[in-house]
């Protein structure tokens, strides 16, 4: 099962300590900026009731759902107590010449 | 990809969306330290007054304040008021114990309301059902079904009995800390009443328990106005919920949840914003409620067409949207 670099967005699509949705094959995914201006993907949907985190906010290191405010911790995917409990996944990225890529397995797209 | 939460959304521009939902602490700071410095003058001037005939009358006052903790209770339910976490939590837990509730249940039976609301036996927070009835407005309006829901809750919960809703709301995973928190509470309660015998007068009791019961009526009413007589198991937060124009004193204790069409569609919009949501969507949104004499006189209206019409609900006037009841 091959992992393959996928182009997401431009860097400068993405406001600082904002989120883009990325949608690619059958799933979506969460595309950060935090302060700094360092980037992070996570899966796009809530693990509480799948709401997109793209219509979130971004609160520092956290990301935050829409619906019910459950909080993850955008580096790691970390659930940060209710109404989440489940781990967000979250894909390793990397910007090169203005474009941000996600390095996403052959078999989720 | 297909996301589970389909609810009409009014058109607004995210970066608008995002300025409004933006974290602070100052404004929570400022707001609910008046509130908390009011309702302690009010507790000792109760103190003050107690054994006089001044005392029932400052008790009322006290306890209509203490009411309001609902409100701010519920903001930190959200996580919204303050920018840091540890803030919403600690506002969270003081309010969850002055009004009997226990917090990390409350917080998934409350994010169950926001993704069901109004939706018949899903919405644990339902609580004026079609064709509306006058034992349930008196009892909604005293408050003190909800007082006791919320006490027998945590008794039950204190004993490791969990109810239909939080067994359906809360994962397994956190159920320990839900029977924690409940014995906690239970127990601070007890030590309260303990107290009291000990000390041989009724203050501490009068000061930190009974208020909850005596303002329910307060925040009984506020809540059948919320969803009161309007539509049921539709996905327009617009149709199902009411948002009123309130007093600016009232509105301030009420922490704008008067903007309750906004606080649903947009909950991620703390509460000191829900003003400027209000105004930015206001042409999407229906005409709001003149009070809560105009909220329950559309609850009045309905139960009475609903004679004719047992399926009748309250249909909002729209102002642009050539909608109109």
């Amino acid at each position: 099962m091959a992992d393959k670099w996928v182009p997401a967005c431009a860097f400068d699509d993405i406001d600082e300590e904002d989120v883009l949705r990325f949608d690619h094959g059958d799933k979506t995914y969460a595309v950060y900026r935090t302060m700094g201006g360092r980037i992070f993907a996570t899966d796009g949907l809530c693990t509480h009731e799948l709401q997109h985190l793209a219509e979130g906010i971004v609160i520092d290191d956290i990301i935050e759902c829409p619906l019910h405010q459950g909080r993850f911790h955008i580096p790691t995917g970390k659930a940060k107590g209710a109404p989440v409990c489940i781990d967000l996944k979250t894909y390793p990225v990397r910007v090169d010449d203005g474009e941000v890529y996600i390095l996403i397995s052959d078999h989720l797209s | 990809m297909q996301d589970q939460q389909d609810w009409f959304k009014c058109d607004i521009d995210r970066k608008t969306l995002r300025t409004l939902s933006r974290r602070a602490n100052r404004p929570a700071f400022v707001h609910f330290g008046a509130y908390f410095t009011i309702l302690s003058g009010l507790g000792a001037a109760l103190a003050f007054t107690w054994g006089s005939w001044w005392a029932p009358a400052v008790m009322l006052l006290y306890s209509a304040l203490w009411s309001f903790a609902n409100a701010a209770g519920h903001e930190a339910c959200h996580g919204t008021p303050f920018k840091s976490h540890s803030l919403n939590q600690a506002l969270l837990y003081l309010c969850s114990w002055m009004l009997s509730w226990e917090p990390i249940s409350l917080k998934w039976v409350h994010a169950r309301h926001h993704s069901y609301t109004s939706d018949v036996g899903n919405d644990a927070e339902y609580l004026l059902p079609n064709p509306i009835r006058w034992a349930d407005i008196l009892s909604l309006a005293a408050g003190w079904n909800q007082v006791w829901h919320y006490n027998k809750e945590l008794v039950q919960l204190a004993f490791g009995h969990v109810n239909y809703f939080i067994r359906e709301s809360v994962p397994a995973s956190e159920l320990p800390g839900v029977l924690r928190n409940a014995r906690v509470f239970l127990l601070s309660y007890l030590a309260i009443i303990g107290v009291s015998v000990w000390m041989q007068t009724w203050l501490p009791v009068c000061l930190l328990l009974l208020p909850r019961a005596i303002g329910a009526p307060v925040h009984g009413i506020l809540r059948m106005t919320q969803h009161g007589a309007l539509a049921t198991g539709i996905k327009d937060h617009r149709l199902t919920t009411r948002t009123m124009k309130l007093d600016p004193v009232l509105q301030f204790f009420y922490c704008n949840m008067n903007y309750h069409v906004e606080h649903h569609m947009f909950p991620m919009v703390p509460f000191h914003a829900l003003e400027d949501l209000h105004e930015t969507v206001r042409d999407q949104m229906p005409v709001p409620s003149k009070g809560v004499s105009g909220a329950m006189a559309e609850v009045f209206l309905t139960k009475s067409r609903q004679k004719k019409d047992p399926g009748y609900v309250f249909q909002p006037e729209f102002r642009n949207l050539g909608i109109t009841n």
